[in-house]
């Protein structure tokens, strides 16, 4: 009786784990993830919408068509994200509310942008006024709430996972011990009786073994890909995008620094964004973490190239200031709109497609490993309850021949 | 959400509030009335205006060095002199405002700086070169100016200056080249005449300037609302945050120029005199400067440039007589 309780207890914890384990992955594969992926490509599409913007007012009061046509399509995207985010967001009120903010103030700052334009386009300073007074809205008020969601959602993740992770040691031990009961009751029926098998023990114990070996192949393999997908998402969560928007905020500092002269954007501002995607080199900031962080060879070669169009677009952007400290205006305007591989908005553009080369990868990865490990867990649960069931029944059966035989 | 907003931006203007306190340049010697009669005083007027005086100035304000002689002619600076070292250099250096309209802007068509404050900068290239398109601007706000002019990084410095003690202190200023007045801008239709009339109400001027204190030092107690820069002042007014822009008539002249909706109203409230700070270790080339304005105004060039970009202010004023100290 004992030994039945035993074995479907210890197969009831094994099967409980295991499907508190699918469920955290089913979790982050369905509900977690898509949402962190609106939710990181809507902070980047703003983010992405207002270095576009401002680089626009650099030549003048004539926006070039393909800066309206690029902004459009970020601020579609921005719409359409946040629209899908906040459905998706669902009981999460908190998330939802941020997400209502963002779509609030979305066409205030769109607002805005449309008036730096139209006064832009009849060369009044005031549109470079309005310009300034929008980019304030995104950089001080709109992103901020952008990347309090995606805080959000990384530390929904990182709950996933803490559910997802710990050995059961409770269903092992559990294990053991029935195991452990199985073989003694066999040793105990072999001097009693002088029988060798006990059909429905053996059966039992081959159902108890079978199931274990199962339970941990499957737990330790999945675990592996579950460790290599936090590991991407990690990367990508802490460091590469983080990388990204850096390096778009610093675009739009940039540009506005050179079209909006009386305060605001600094080129010291600009540093110090600069300084947030790659210190020392790309051994120190966003880009440096993103190197320490990556977990396979490919993900550090699309972090090296991504630390080097970093490097690149330094240097491109020291040579537009040099002009400009000189007095240059001009000069330093035509240099920054320059289109040759070395120019500032060629280098932007590559360090700008690098990162996303990068995010792309780590995301793909990490979808893939999710994949993989929801996979490997699929019918454990079932599978090592169904196995405890036919152990107890194998126990039950064995016990209750050898009980008659004494009638 | 918009109450959230509200709660904002009334944060930054109380931060802006209390910055304007702190960082308030020296612009003490500026007259800050508050027993003006500026209903006693025509304008537009010549320099100064005397009623406007509450205190007097603790220094000879207006007295500049005296030309001597005639203007050289382009190409024959004196030897050795400040001029001939900038002939030498090929360009004239000048601080200039951030983008003001009317004064000091950048006309987004040809990518060149234009505006009232330009035009000096050109004349005087003009008489040193021949040539008015040889300057070098560099684009600071006003402490900026006034470092660089003091340091000699800048040979001139120019933009909406108003001349005081303090400043002379750092540096040398030209004669006076335009006197500007503390006025108000507001909406068309909105009623408002003057500053005592907007009690309570928000009033914007840029950040650190004598007019915010004006506007703080109003008794009838308007809010006073700090920004960067003054153009921000129109988009406040635009997006109704802000009643009424107070600050110097020529920089009021550049927003009502931008949104023909606007009209600025009521008397001067105080005397700005505008001058063009100068190395004081450049005496030589204060004169200079003093004698290029001085034929300006003679030969109509100050008038044309008036006309060309401050006739929202009313047909010209006389040009104002400069002053020396020799």
């Amino acid at each position: 009786m004992v030994l039945v309780l035993g074995v479907l207890l210890s197969g009831g914890v094994g099967a409980y784990a295991a499907y508190v384990r699918a469920e955290a992955t089913r979790d982050i594969a369905e509900r977690i993830e898509p949402l962190n992926a609106d939710v990181t490509t809507l902070y980047r599409s703003l983010a992405a919408a207002d270095a576009t913007v401002t680089s626009g007012f650099l030549s003048g009061s004539l926006e070039p068509s393909w800066v309206r046509a690029r902004y459009d399509d970020q601020v579609t995207e921005a719409t359409a994200r946040q629209a899908q985010a906040g459905a998706q967001a669902g009981e999460d009120l908190v998330t939802a509310d941020g997400i209502a903010d963002i779509a609030a103030q979305l066409p205030v700052y769109t607002g805005l942008v449309e008036r730096a334009r139209a006064n832009n386009r009849q060369g009044l300073p005031l549109g470079v006024a309005y310009l300034r007074r929008a980019s304030e809205l995104m950089q001080s008020s709109i992103l901020p709430e952008a990347e309090e969601l995606q805080r959000r959602q990384a530390a929904e993740l990182r709950e996933a996972y803490r559910r997802a992770e710990p050995v059961p040691v409770v269903a092992l031990a559990a294990c053991a011990v029935s195991l452990a009961g199985l073989i003694w009751a066999q040793l105990f029926l072999l001097q009693r009786t002088h029988r060798v098998f006990n059909i429905g023990l053996v059966a039992a114990t081959g159902a108890v073994l079978v199931g274990l070996l199962w339970w941990t192949v499957t737990w330790v393999i999945s675990a592996g890909y579950l460790q290599d997908s936090r590991g991407h998402s990690k990367s990508v969560s802490d460091a590469l995008g983080p990388a990204q928007i850096a390096a778009l905020e610093a675009r739009a500092t940039e540009s506005l620094a050179l079209v909006a002269r009386d305060g605001g954007a600094t080129d010291d501002d600009f540093t110090a964004q600069m300084q947030l995607l790659a210190r020392n080199e790309g051994a120190g900031g966003a880009l440096g973490a993103a190197r320490r962080l990556a977990t396979d060879q490919e993900g550090r070669d699309l972090t090296d190239t991504a630390i080097g169009e970093a490097l690149g677009y330094q240097e491109a952007h020291q040579e537009v200031r040099r002009l400009d400290a000189d007095g240059k205006y001009r000069q330093a305007v035509e240099a920054a709109l320059r289109t040759d591989p070395a120019s500032d908005l060629t280098t932007f553009d590559r360090l700008d497609s690098a990162l996303t080369d990068a995010v792309e990868r780590e995301r793909t990865a990490f979808m893939g490993d999710i994949d993989r490990a929801q996979r490997w867990l699929t019918g454990l649960a079932v599978g090592t309850g169904a196995l405890a069931l036919a152990a107890a029944v194998g126990v039950a059966l064995g016990v209750r021949s050898r009980l008659e035989e004494y009638r | 959400m918009s109450i959230r907003l509200a709660l904002a931006s009334s944060a930054v203007a109380a931060v802006l509030l209390v910055g304007t306190a702190a960082d308030q340049p020296a612009d003490h010697s500026a007259p800050v009335s508050q027993t003006a009669k500026p209903e006693t005083v025509t304008y537009p007027s010549t320099v100064p205006f005397p009623g406007l005086e509450p205190t007097a100035p603790t220094c000879d304000l207006l007295g500049s060095l005296r030309p001597q002689g005639p203007l050289p002619e382009p190409g024959r600076m004196p030897a050795g002199s400040t001029m001939a070292g900038i002939a030498e250099r090929g360009r004239l250096i000048v601080a200039i405002g951030l983008d003001t309209y009317l004064i000091s802007f950048r006309n987004p068509e040809t990518g060149q700086l234009e505006g009232f404050d330009i035009d000096i900068a050109g004349d005087i290239a003009e008489v040193i070169f021949g040539d008015r398109s040889r300057v070098e601007y560099r684009q600071l706000g006003v402490p900026g100016r006034l470092a660089a002019a003091e340091s000699g990084d800048v040979d001139l410095a120019a933009g909406t200056t108003t001349i005081t003690c303090r400043r002379r202190d750092q540096v040398e200023f030209s004669t006076v080249y335009y006197q500007a007045g503390q006025r108000v801008l507001v909406n068309r239709g909105s009623g408002i005449t003057s500053l005592d009339g907007l009690a309570g109400r928000r009033v914007c001027a840029a950040r650190g300037s004598t007019s915010l204190q004006k506007v703080l030092a109003t008794p009838s107690g308007p809010v006073p609302v700090g920004v960067p820069s003054v153009t921000d002042c129109l988009v406040m007014l635009q997006l109704g945050e802000v009643d009424a822009v107070s600050t110097d008539d020529a920089l009021l002249a550049g927003l009502a120029a931008q949104d023909p909706r606007t009209e600025i109203v009521g008397l001067p409230l105080t005397a700005e005199p505008y001058g063009i700070m100068i190395n004081p270790a450049a005496p030589d080339l204060v004169r200079f400067v003093n004698a290029v304005l001085e034929r300006r105004v003679e030969d109509g060039r100050w008038r044309a440039s008036y006309q060309r970009w401050l006739t929202t202010l009313g047909p010209p004023p006389s040009p104002p007589e400069p002053q020396y100290r020799d």
